[in-house]
């Protein structure tokens, strides 16, 4: 089954990577991010 | 970073008092259609929430969202659902606009998908050309560019219409009134 690519795009680093542990724990993702400044 | 990666779905976290990331979410569902935007707000008020509808984005989440709804908004979202007419729905006021704002674009006189193209300027000029029958070679020497370079835009094309290829592609953007049937290079030739 293909992943579900999802984009985190946020200023604060933090936050990115609160979402990105978030997601990380549930099968079934590819996660990115990206400072959009 | 959208182009090279193509996200099914892109998380915008943003402080929607400011209009960069309202503006940044309009311009990814605009050129990239096939990735759906939901918008993370610290708390999404009824003015912010307006916006973020304009921006054409699936989904308004509160920053504070739990893991379990992210990813069941994520998932409806991918699934082709739209998880923010639920939030609009329970917000009469917001409703209501979005009703007003519907009704004065059916009044400009043009039908609703004519108002906006997901393609730009040169993505247009060149389906004209396809529509026409011209291959990417006359075309690139018309337009002065590689014939490459028109590869890439017709690639871009296919990719943004979702369409099959290129005859596929002309029928979508005649029927959404983006260009017209007749033929109109020749002015543009002239």
């Amino acid at each position: 089954m293909n992943k579900i690519v999802v984009m985190i795009i946020d200023e604060q680093p933090f936050f990115r990577a609160g979402v990105r542990q978030a997601l990380s724990e549930e099968s079934g993702f590819e996660i990115l991010d990206c400072d959009p400044t | 970073m959208i182009e090279a990666n193509l996200p099914n779905i892109v998380l915008l976290g943003s402080d929607l008092g400011t209009h960069s990331g309202l503006e940044l979410g309009g311009r990814i569902a605009r050129y990239y259609p096939n990735t759906k935007v939901i918008m993370l707000s610290p708390n999404p008020n009824d003015e912010e929430l307006f916006e973020v509808i304009k921006t054409a984005a699936v989904a308004c989440l509160s920053k504070n969202v739990n893991t379990p709804e992210l990813v069941n908004t994520i998932k409806r979202a991918c699934g082709g659902e739209y998880p923010i007419n639920e939030t609009v729905m329970n917000r009469p006021r917001i409703a209501g606009r979005v009703l007003e704002q519907f009704q004065n674009i059916s009044t400009i006189g043009k039908p609703m998908e004519t108002v906006i193209t997901p393609l730009t300027n040169r993505e247009t000029q060149i389906m004209r050309y396809i529509a026409d029958g011209n291959t990417n070679k006359e075309i690139g020497r018309v337009l002065g560019i590689s014939e490459q370079t028109i590869k890439s835009h017709v690639s871009a094309i296919l990719r943004k219409l979702n369409a099959n290829d290129r005859a596929h592609a002309v029928a979508l953007a005649i029927r959404s009134s983006w260009i017209t049937p007749e033929g109109t290079t020749q002015e543009i030739c002239q």
